[in-house]
């Protein structure tokens, strides 16, 4: 534990100064005071030292949100030359009970940028995201940690494994189906399509569909996978793939699915439908989704269905 | 079952009540928002508009008002001089500098005392600072507007990359996102009559914000599901969602980046799945107040901008359930809202739950209008965007209407 009152004999603390009619005044408790005089002390004097950076610390236990303490620790780090092997320790450390403070996912990345640039700190960096995911597998923080490693360290190759992985744990986590889009897509731009094509991603949704017709996701993404062919913009689909053919497979298997009761799979036939230019069904899978299956929304299906040329 | 599960009504009084309190003091648990209160001072000042609170800006409450001008007015922090100076505003009073409130002749006659500390400013600060000034019916143009805007400038993130086009929040180390985009745009859109007294709003203007890689920025955005994440690759979410639709409404660009209306339709698709009851945030999230707003707010804004006769306008499926959600999440007792049934009333979430009450129109005269671009009360959004109109008469024609209504 670090006595901060007895690290700074030297020094007067600074109280705050919020004016003679403060706003929204935060009962802070003691010890933040106490900790928070010795920093804007610290501050002012500019004093960049090891108990400095250990009075960041404090802070930061105290409020991780004080971005002004992660910049002050940053720049003790640089005047100190520390080691930064245990920077990362004590950024896990102080992420452990905010996994979703912004500060500490940014001084991750201005640390691994600053002073880590080997393929292993960045798969180290991935074990720690890992871990984070285990704990919260739809942190949005620490997917978009994970996309940057994997983009700056080049790491995309194992990447729709580890999806794959997430994905079988909880079928319904959105956030590993945009990852497995994000992973699948890079590795086709940086090494060709190679193993990852519009029909394999096709028929991996398919599959899971099946698992849980209610489950959204893996229609949505059926759906964009198809969508990208359909605009020719595909970046797994390098032209071999007959488009047409591949909609009229969907749309069949799909249609066997019809009975389901689910508002997914009926969605997702509306769209291939209206695609294929077939108005009668669109409009009469609508009026389901209206009536019957996504009732919720049944007046954002009437409208689809005006547009479409008719109503009830 | 807890007393916070049964039907309620909207309690107008307890909402005041809980928000007057809120404003006096807070207890420890905000202090992990002490760097961001002037966040919360703005969803208070705006809840207390959209609440039809005139009590707080009413004449003969201008000192309470004064108070807080002042409170705001001190967090300005401006370094340089000059043609390139910059400027913004701070959340709070931790960093330990002197009390010295920002007056407009200060720089002429006397300087003020140089700082102790130089300070970044933040540009969500910078966002409630003007919109709150605003509201409290301050002429925001006796302020250093070139510098502000200097300030949203040297945020932008111009080497390429996938950040490119993208903004920071300030400039001690931070994160990139759609989020600081719309803030940006918004401060840009506000302070535009100060900059450009005759000239009509330009949302092409390059000369703080370049617009090019800003759209850009929007489009990589853009996800598989129809969505808008909120970095480029990440999943869609509501707060992107919105962030991006208003910064594109302002800037009058939302056909640059959704160019078809099949994109148009899987945008408002992805906006109309959310709806689960009350609104989820992401695919297979549970409902939270907060997104009534980001999500029904951009839906609307999608709406008006497909344009058409009401029928056609986009909106929530079923907003009467997304209200019924809502007011599950009133607190009987302290008034506010929390994000959702049973969790503790919250600043931000009261706030945004208004929004959404006022958006709705469900509780009629009982509340004041909000700007949904904005987000900020209607009047402020008024006086935004009445081109060539100076802040100081639309102030002193709204001063003189509501002594009139006084009288």
């Amino acid at each position: 534990m670090f006595d901060v009152q007895a690290a700074f004999p030297d020094i007067e603390p600074i109280p705050q100064d919020d004016g003679p009619h403060p706003i929204c005044a935060i009962q802070y408790p003691a010890h933040f005071n106490m900790v928070m005089g010795y920093f804007r002390a610290c501050l002012a004097t500019e004093e960049l030292s090891e108990r400095t950076l250990r009075l960041t610390a404090e802070v930061i236990d105290t409020n991780p949100a004080n971005y002004t303490a992660w910049h002050c620790r940053r720049k003790c780090l640089a005047a100190l030359r520390k080691g930064l092997a245990e920077e990362m320790e004590f950024t896990t450390e102080a992420g452990g009970d905010n996994p979703k403070n912004y500060q500490i996912w940014y001084h991750r990345r201005a640390i691994l940028d600053e002073h880590f640039g080997k393929k292993e700190d960045g798969e180290e960096e991935l074990l720690y995201v890992d871990k984070v995911l285990e704990e919260d597998a739809k942190n949005y923080h620490a997917w978009s940690h994970r996309q940057y490693i994997i983009e700056k360290f080049e790491l995309w190759d194992g990447e729709v494994a580890y999806v794959e992985k997430k994905i079988d744990s909880d079928i319904r986590n959105n956030s590993a189906w945009n990852q497995r889009w994000f992973a699948v897509h890079l590795k086709a731009s940086k090494d060709g399509g190679g193993k990852y094509s519009a029909r394999g991603e096709v028929d991996y949704a398919l599959e899971i569909a099946r698992k849980d017709f209610h489950n959204e996701s893996p229609f949505r993404y059926l759906l964009g996978i198809l969508q990208e062919c359909w605009c020719g913009e595909s970046k797994v689909n390098e032209g071999e793939e007959d488009v047409k053919k591949l909609t009229g497979e969907v749309r069949e298997k799909l249609a066997e699915m019809k009975d389901q009761g689910s508002s997914h799979v009926h969605t997702a036939l509306v769209d291939i439908a209206t695609k294929e230019g077939d108005k009668e069904e669109a409009k009469r899978l609508c009026e389901e989704l209206r009536d019957k299956l996504d009732v919720i929304r049944a007046k954002y299906w009437e409208k689809q269905i005006q547009k479409m040329g008719g109503g009830k | 079952m807890t007393d916070t599960e049964e039907k309620q009504s909207y309690s107008q009084k307890l909402h005041w009540q809980y928000l007057h309190y809120s404003l006096s003091g807070l207890p420890g648990a905000y202090s992990g928002l002490d760097t961001n209160r002037l966040t919360l001072v703005h969803f208070l000042v705006h809840s207390l508009s959209i609440t039809s609170d005139v009590r707080l800006f009413a004449p003969q409450s201008s000192e309470v008002r004064s108070r807080l001008i002042s409170w705001i007015l001190n967090l300005l922090v401006t370094s340089g001089t000059g043609p390139t100076a910059t400027a913004g505003f701070t959340g709070g009073t931790s960093i330990g500098n002197p009390f010295t409130p920002f007056t407009p002749t200060s720089s002429s006659s006397s300087s003020p005392p140089p700082p102790r500390v130089e300070t970044t400013h933040h540009i969500a600060m910078t966002y409630c600072a003007l919109l709150t000034l605003l509201s409290l019916s301050y002429d925001i143009t006796t302020l250093p507007c070139h510098a502000i805007m200097n300030g949203v400038k040297s945020l932008q993130n111009l080497s390429p990359g996938p950040l490119q086009g993208s903004f920071k929040s300030h400039g001690e180390g931070s994160e990139s996102d759609m989020r600081f985009n719309y803030c940006a745009v918004t401060i840009e859109r506000v302070l535009w009559k100060c900059l450009n007294p005759t000239l009509p709003y330009d949302g092409k203007d390059c000369t703080y914000i370049d617009k090019k890689t800003l759209l850009e920025y929007c489009k990589g955005c853009k996800t598989y599901d129809g969505g808008i994440g909120l970095v480029p690759g990440l999943e869609s979410h509501g707060g992107s969602y919105f962030t991006c639709l208003a910064t594109l409404s302002t800037l009058d660009m939302i056909g640059e980046v959704f160019e078809s209306e099949e994109c148009l339709d899987r945008l408002e698709r992805w906006g109309v799945r959310r709806q689960i009851g009350g609104m989820q945030g992401r695919t297979g999230k549970a409902e939270d107040t907060c997104y009534s707003y980001w999500v029904g707010g951009g839906i609307r804004i999608l709406g008006t901008y497909r344009g058409g006769d009401d029928a056609d306008k986009c909106e929530l499926p079923e907003p009467g359930k997304v209200v019924e959600f809502i007011m599950k999440c009133q607190h009987p007792r302290f008034g506010g809202f929390g994000k959702n049934v049973g969790a503790p009333p919250d600043i931000m979430h009261t706030f945004y739950s208004l929004c959404y009450l006022s958006m709705s129109g469900v509780e009629g005269d009982k509340m004041g209008e909000v700007d949904v671009v904005l987000g900020c009360d209607g009047k402020v959004g008024e006086w935004v965007r009445r081109d060539g109109v100076g802040y100081g008469v639309c102030i002193e024609e709204h001063e003189k209407r509501m002594k009139g209504e006084g009288d």
